[in-house]
């Protein structure tokens, strides 16, 4: 009896070995036995590139609205760049389209 | 245990390769069952590597002097904290650790970006998989720590962790720095997938942005606790030595300061983008050339690993990196072509441009002087040493350009800034600024440096001052918000702006700390027990001579009275410790000053305890007064919140 359990203390820890890389080799491999029919990737394309580039403006838009609100920048400057940064975010809105 | 680490570290390799191997067959075949099959290796590999990391944790706990590393480098008197800290004490576990880091961070990127970032995403686990291959190899082949001890004897007791990294700073300062080392695979990774799928656009930028800010943080502020050890630790009386291993941390922090400015400029305005894809790289490959440098042994350094085979594999490694890209950014040079071109040199592009090329500059000053060794012997024969009054004299100057471009940068307008506005904005802060140096001279401020870092720092802080101050009466006006409301949703409102500011702000307060240096005195005497010593306005009074024996070491301590204008201020306790005291080998016992300092925010007096004649109960000390110390590390706490305000995730704006 007491043989026995030196047998099993013994093999206890050889089994959490082997049982741990059991786990690790199985969730390895198991998407090679997927279906992937319906799985979509949220794929970076053109169109979420010209979101953030749309997004980017608007915020610079209001950034330069707080400059001028502060006072840094002069009413010519302010009406320039606001003016190229709406054009630019109406020729992205275009592209979205 | 040891073995399952090292059993461990050997399916890592061969996991590590198969992710490679699957990822390149996606690329070619489309098939996303071996895309999906990496991630998950990838994840295993990370997965597996804890285990080998927590597998040696275990072994330094338990003191399994089995095994070669806890022999060398933890003792059973070995506090726990410090038998926990011995992981990257030596060659092999810091390595490991290395290895520990780059998989946490991996599995965070493969878990934060799954389904996304198709085109990308391959390349990204390429990356990230072959820069741990590198790490396994050398864990598996070069440095493991799982080496059982040669020894035809039972080892009772290992050797014990080196005095000077028995230090609660030591417990959390490599941690923080290979946070900071290692991160930068992340930004690299996506880097190189931008260029390996021709995915140029502004996508990989934002994806990366927070990634490199973090990192960016970790890195500065692994430097400033090595700079907080060094000076109250090594008992020199400085925070900064222009030693390789440290100027080996300062090099890629400097490039990604630059890359972090200007990725902005690319953001808003889609240009600098080869610009931008040069330093993320650099600042990768100075990461690896760091750590060759750390373990090379190629030029000395008191923080160095010995020299090692190490050496040769890293910088074959930095030539790879450099090769690989080289190669990607030459064969998408069309791709990365700006979409604008500067207006004016007085805009903030400029600026940022300025900015950029200063930082760089100074990351290449510093590369010099700390090569100029390896340089020198090369084409004369003999090493030649370049020390602090080199990198003094070159990169002060610099780096003051650059405190008077953070100054100027907020208030230079976005493409071109009128003449009438540059006069409005820079007038306020000058003039506030010249009045500053007026009273710092009445005070006694003289030199030329300290007189136009004063300057500078006092126009750089009036500005970030008048900026929030505009902001806070823009609210006021409009939202009729009081101020500290105002304040509160102006930051909220504009994270990356204002904690932006609130960094400036504490590089400001840093600049002003190390003004004081210019001021500092010491003096080196010795004391019998009553006598003193005069420095300053200080009178300072050996009170006592005491004796201690502690659990790892043997301690002498000085009882020190410090007074100032006759009224007692502190007591100062400097020790000599002895570590392994109780090591029949002489040899083997480390002597080790322990300092005690007095800090206030206008100096610090600093103790160092010499040495001691027992027979002639004479003490032999230093003292140093070292001016507005505390301002450095105070500045440290200003970049720590301001990067988090701009780290923290706001909502997304949808509409204007």
């Amino acid at each position: 009896m007491y043989d026995l359990i030196q047998i099993i203390q013994n093999f206890v820890p050889h089994f959490m070995i082997i049982l741990t890389f059991s786990i690790v080799l199985i969730f390895s491999i198991q998407p090679l036995f997927w279906n992937l029919t319906n799985v979509k990737f949220n794929n970076s394309n053109k169109v979420d590139s010209l979101e953030l580039r749309k997004l980017s403006i608007y915020e610079q838009i209001k950034e330069l609205e707080l400059e001028f609100d502060m006072g840094n920048i002069s009413d010519y400057d302010f009406k320039r760049n606001r003016l190229e940064l709406v054009n630019e975010v109406s020729e992205i809105i275009e592209k979205i389209k | 245990m040891p073995i399952f680490g090292d059993l461990t570290l050997s399916i890592s390799l061969g996991l590590s390769l198969i992710t490679i191997v699957l990822s390149f067959i996606y690329i070619v075949t489309k098939d996303k069952r071996f895309f999906f099959t990496s991630e998950r290796t990838i994840l295993s590999v990370c997965f597996l590597v804890f285990l080998s990391t927590f597998s040696l944790f275990s072994s330094l706990l338990n003191s399994d002097f089995n095994v070669d590393y806890v022999a060398r480098y933890s003792s059973i008197e070995t506090p726990i904290i410090y038998k926990f800290t011995a992981i990257w004490a030596g060659q092999s576990g810091s390595l490991l650790f290395w290895l520990f880091i780059l998989s946490g961070y991996v599995a965070l990127v493969v878990i934060q970006n799954k389904n996304k970032h198709q085109k990308l995403m391959p390349f990204v686990i390429i990356t990230l998989s072959s820069i741990q291959l590198f790490f396994l190899i050398l864990v598996n082949f070069v440095a493991n720590p799982f080496i059982p001890a040669e020894a035809n004897f039972v080892i009772e007791n290992g050797l014990g962790l080196n005095p000077l990294l028995q230090n609660p700073t030591m417990a959390i300062h490599p941690p923080i720095l290979y946070l900071g080392y290692v991160g930068f695979s992340v930004p690299f990774a996506f880097a190189i997938a931008a260029l390996c799928s021709k995915e140029l656009n502004t996508s990989w930028l934002q994806t990366i942005r927070r990634w490199t800010l973090f990192t960016w943080l970790a890195l500065g502020i692994g430097i400033l606790l090595g700079g907080w050890w060094a000076y109250n630790e090594l008992g020199w009386g400085g925070y900064w030595a222009w030693d390789p291993v440290e100027n080996a941390s300062l090099m890629p922090w400097l490039t990604a300061t630059a890359f972090i400015h200007s990725i902005i400029i690319q953001e808003k305005k889609n240009m600098l983008k080869m610009w931008n894809m040069i330093l993320i790289l650099i600042t990768f490959t100075l990461c690896i050339f760091g750590t060759f440098l750390t373990r090379s042994g190629i030029v000395s350094s008191v923080h160095s690993f010995t020299a090692s085979s190490l050496g040769p594999i890293f910088l074959a490694f930095v030539f790879l990196i450099l090769f690989v890209c080289i190669y990607l950014l030459i064969t998408r040079s069309k791709y990365l072509k700006s979409e604008k071109k500067l207006e004016s040199f007085a805009s903030r592009e400029s600026g940022f441009l300025f900015n950029n090329v200063i930082f760089v500059s100074i990351c290449f000053a510093v590369f010099w002087g700390t090569m100029f060794p390896v340089f020198s012997e090369a084409f004369t024969g003999s090493q030649i040493t370049v020390g602090p009054p080199f990198f003094n004299q070159i990169i002060i100057p610099i780096s003051l350009i650059l405190l008077f471009l953070s100054g100027i940068g907020p208030l230079l307008a976005w493409r071109k800034t009128s003449k009438e506005s540059l006069v409005r904005n820079f007038s306020i802060p000058s003039i506030l600024g010249l009045v500053v140096v007026l009273i710092g001279i009445l005070m006694g401020l003289i030199g030329l440096y300290p007189i136009i870092t004063t300057f500078l720092c006092a126009f750089v802080f009036f500005t970030i001052v008048i900026e929030f101050w505009r902001g806070i009466k823009v609210r006021n006006n409009k939202y009729n918000e009081n101020i500290i409301i105002a304040l509160l949703n102006m930051i909220n409102k504009n994270r990356s702006r204002y904690g932006g500011y609130i960094v400036h702000l504490g590089i400001v307060i840093m600049f002003i700390g190390f003004i004081g240096k210019a001021f500092d005195i010491e003096k080196e005497s010795s004391l019998r027990i009553g006598e003193s010593i005069s420095l300053s306005n200080y009178k300072i009074t050996l009170l006592n001579l005491r004796e201690s024996e502690r659990p790892n070491h043997y301690a002498w301590i000085a009882d020190l009275e410090i007074e100032k204008d006759g009224k007692i201020i502190s007591t100062l306790v400097p020790e000599k410790r002895v570590y392994f005291h109780k090591n029949e080998n002489p040899d083997r016992r480390q002597p080790h000053s322990e300092l005690s300092i007095f800090s206030t925010w206008r100096e610090d007096i600093y103790s160092i305890f010499g040495g001691i004649d027992t027979e002639k109960d004479l003490l032999s000390i230093k003292i140093m007064i070292n001016r507005l110390v505390k301002l450095v590390w105070l500045g440290g706490y200003f970049v720590l919140f301001g990067t988090v305000i701009a780290l923290w995730p706001k909502k997304s704006l949808k509409r204007i």
